[in-house]
Parts: C-alpha cells; structure tokens; sequence
C-alpha cells in the first residue's frame, strides 16, 4: 500500500476547483496532506452507506465485505488523482459503483446468482411459511417483511448491470437526478430513460411473484 | 396503445410530480380512463416503495479495523524494497547508491563468466574417445604426413576386416566427456562383429542411434558442413542397420565424428581409416566412406 504523500499539483488543484458545498473539503485537504486520521474520519461518516450499497450489488454479505474493502482501498490509493470538481461523496461512490458492477459482472460469469436459490436456511423456512398477504385489498400492509425484501433483492439480481446500478443508486441510495448523471458519466435524460427500464422489470417480477 | 406507451414513458416524472401542469393532466386523465394504465402506475409506486424500503445491511462489527489494517499493512514491493534499503543500511557508511553501483558491479561480472563459460556437452550426448595409435598408419595411408596423422587420431580398432585385438600401448587424447550420458547413448565396448560385413564394403565407421531416422537425418545435416555429399544409402543385411555412402573432402575425415556427436543424435563407435578410393564431382575429388547405423536394441 503506497502512503499518501505531499501531492502540491493535487493540493492546488482540488484547492481551486473543489464544490462550494462539499462538506467533505476539509478531509479531503488533510487526506492528500498524508493525513490518515482524515480519510479514517471520512470512511466512519460513508462506510455503512457504501457497505450496503456493496451488499445491494452483490446480495452476499462477505463478498459485500470484500467489496466494500476493496472500494475504500482504491479510494485511498487515488485520492491524490480526486481533481475536487465534483463532491467527495460523488466520486467515492462513483468508485464503488464501478467496483460493484464489475464485481457482480464476474460473480455472474462464474454461475454464481444462478446457483444462489436459497442462501439461508432459515429464511427459506420463514418465507414458506408465512402466507402471502392479499394486496388487492392494501398492498401497503405487504411490502415490509422479509419475503419482500427477499423477493426484490432477488428481482435486483436479475437485473442487467446498468439498470442495476441505476436502481440501487436512485431508489436505495437516493442520489439525486444531478448527482448518478455525474458519477455515471451519462446525460440526465438517459439516466432517468434507464431508470423507467430497469423499474419496470422490477415491476414485472415483483407482480408475478405476489399475484 | 400508443397512447398507454407515451403515458407509461412518463412514469416516472409522473411518480416524482416532476411533469408541468398540462402533461401532468393529461397523463392524470388518461390513467382515471385507463384501468390497465391504472393498474400498472400502481405497481408502479409499489415497486418503487419497495425498493426504498429495503432494510439497511449492515457491515460487520470489525468492519473498520479491517480496512485500518489493509490500508496500512506494508505491501510486497514495499517490504521488499525496504529489505534492500535495509541490507545497505545496516552497513552505516555505505550510502544506497554506493550498494547499487556494488550490485550493479557484481551482475555484470556474473554475465561475463557467463558469457565466457566452456560450453558444457549436452546429456546424451557421449563421449569421443580420441585414441592416438603409437605411430601406425592406417592402411593405404602415409604414417607421416599431416592427414595420416589426424585420421590417425579417429582410429580406435580395426572394425570388422580384422577380427584380431587392437594393438597396445593406445593413448587418449582427452575431450570434453559429458558426465551424465543419457541411457540411450552408450560407448561400445563389445568386440567388433566379424559377421557385420557391408555389401558394398568394410565399415569406415560404425555408429549406434537409438533412433535409425534421426541418425541419419543428423548425417543428412553434417555433410553440407564437411562440404560432403551422401552418395548412396542402402538397408544392409542384418535388421535394424543402415549402410550410408558418403563422400567428402579428405581433411573433413577427421571432423565427421565430431561434427556427429556435435549434432547430438548419434554416437560413435570403433572406426577405421576411410576408404582410400577417390571419386570425382563437381565439387573437386572427395573420399568414398562407409558408414553403418545400427540401431540400439
């Protein structure tokens, strides 16, 4: 692991260009100063955020561990590359969402959501005993429980990595609009056209199942 | 239908009351008027609160001690370099770049030993025996001038013509002999075989391959060096035997044997002096030998 060291061209540049709102400016200066007790405060305040973004790329807990390590690893090595035009937030989660849409991209090559029908024992039991709820009559009443959840988490898997990353972004996450156009790289428009596809599967599979 | 498709494409604006009044309105009514359309905006919304109200995952307890100690634990190259430093450092007069020029010093010695090392001789490859008779000519030969004394230097025994023991008081000249002999290749020993008579004439050299093919594929490849040429080839009586003709230039006589074993696929045996008969070409007046492959059983 390389340390940070004084990085004066970075320094002045994230000095000059960095977000007027980024609360996370001052870390980030004492970060590319060598600071490690600056980029410590800064994974406590987003590593539970990241984490379960990880777990929603992945749907395992230690792969989401993994995955989690490995995103804050490569935003520590890069720090010094972070050019401050957008916020610190933005582009840390830029870089787990690559991360997490590569590592699902290899987890799926390898069968490995294929082979995941049922990764808990115990949940399987609960969710075959437990009755489905009538949702014509109040489909609020239905969506907490873990078969929901289960039945989404699942619905998630089997989306395609764009959408995937559109939705865990948008709706679980909740990123603004603005916000998945900058760390995606893509047009507001097609973020939100991308967002409508990836909704409607999920739709699709969420009615099937419940109907 | 189209009309439900340009409604449905608005979705999502519509969920996030982000539409202007007229296209709000407009996809309001068509949805009172359209039960399908109705329905799916429901599930819609529902799909959309599921999805937000997915539980939290929560990392691990030791989450953060384990990243502490990944971000911070030396890598290999770093751990590595540190050793090099640490090796120069230990001597405190001797600055880093003193122990890189000392290394530096140290590797370029080792490539010119290298460099400059005696070739071994390859395994398998076997040994040549460099028997010196003590002053006698080879048949039909002069004993005194210069390529009776380096064809002398290839006479062992007498190979099949004479079935009597070989003179005495032989001395060996010395060679690199390889060590370690592959098991294919062996030196013979054993008398010569009075019986191996070739049908179109006495032995010059007899030489035991493993491999009859590429015996002679190496042949095949020495004599455009010795400026030779194969004349004839020809299976001789007993099985697994091979009689080649060759023709080369007088002074490469002494070289054939060399330049056989140099090739690595045959071995030698006894020899005798070539045969004395000359037979014209293009290429100038050569030296008829005879030389028999026999396959090691």
């Amino acid at each position: 692991m390389q340390p940070l060291c004084l990085n004066f061209v970075s320094l002045m540049m994230f000095s000059s260009t960095r977000p007027e709102s980024d609360e996370d400016r001052e870390a980030v200066e004492k970060c590319i100063k060598g600071s490690r007790d600056a980029f410590d405060v800064l994974v406590e305040k987003y590593y539970k955020k990241i984490y379960n973004l990880a777990y929603r790329f992945v749907g395992d807990p230690e792969e989401a561990n993994d995955l989690a390590q490995e995103i804050f690893t490569a935003a520590y090595k890069n720090l010094k590359k972070f050019r401050g035009d957008a916020k610190f937030s933005t582009w840390l989660f830029q870089i787990a969402t690559n991360r997490g849409k590569n590592r699902f991209k290899y987890l799926k090559r390898r069968g490995y959501f294929a082979n995941r029908g049922g990764s808990d024992e115990d949940d399987e039991r609960d969710i075959s005993q437990r009755p489905v709820a009538d949702y014509s009559t109040n489909p609020e009443t239905i969506l907490a429980g873990k078969q929901i959840q289960k039945i989404v988490q699942d619905a998630i898997d089997d989306l395609e990595p764009d959408h995937k990353e559109i939705v865990i972004l948008r709706d679980i996450e909740g990123f603004s609009y603005e916000e998945i156009a900058q760390m995606l790289n893509l047009p507001e428009g097609t973020t939100k056209s991308r967002l409508h596809r990836a909704r409607m599967v999920v739709k699709e599979k969420l009615k099937k199942a419940l109907s | 239908m189209k009309e439900c498709d340009r409604i449905a494409d608005l979705f999502v604006e519509l969920h996030d009351t982000q539409l202007d009044g007229t296209m709000e309105s407009t996809a309001m009514r068509h949805l009172h008027n359209c039960p399908g359309c109705r329905e799916d905006f429901k599930w819609y919304g529902i799909t959309v609160q599921a999805l937000s109200d997915l539980e939290r995952m929560q990392p691990p307890d030791d989450f953060l001690e384990q990243l502490h100690a990944r971000l911070h634990a030396p890598s290999f190259s770093e751990s590595l370099l540190d050793s090099f430093r640490n090796l120069f450092t230990t001597f405190p007069h001797l600055p880093l770049p003193v122990g890189v020029t000392a290394l530096t010093f140290v590797v370029a010695v080792a490539f010119a030993v290298y460099q400059y090392a005696p070739t071994p001789v390859p395994a398998g490859v076997a040994a040549t025996e460099l028997i010196q008779t003590p002053g006698g000519a080879a048949p039909g030969r002069d004993a005194a001038s210069p390529e009776t004394a380096n064809s002398n230097r290839m006479i062992a025994r007498p190979y099949a013509a004479s079935p009597s023991t070989p003179s005495a008081a032989f001395t060996t000249a010395s060679l690199p002999t390889s060590k370690s002999i592959s098991p294919d290749y062996h030196m013979r020993t054993s008398a010569p075989r009075a019986e191996a008579v070739s049908a179109i004439g006495a032995d010059n050299l007899v030489v035991e391959s493993a491999s009859m093919d590429r015996a002679v594929e190496s042949l095949k490849r020495v004599l455009p060096n010795l400026r030779g040429r194969l004349v004839d080839e020809q299976t001789a009586a007993n099985v697994g035997e091979t009689v080649l003709q060759v023709a080369i230039p007088p002074n490469a006589w002494p070289n054939l044997t060399t330049e056989l074993i140099n090739h690595g696929a045959v071995e030698v045996g006894p020899v005798s002096n070539p045969d004395p008969s000359v037979s014209s070409s293009g290429s100038g007046p050569s030296v008829m030998i005879r030389i028999r492959i026999v396959t090691k059983p």
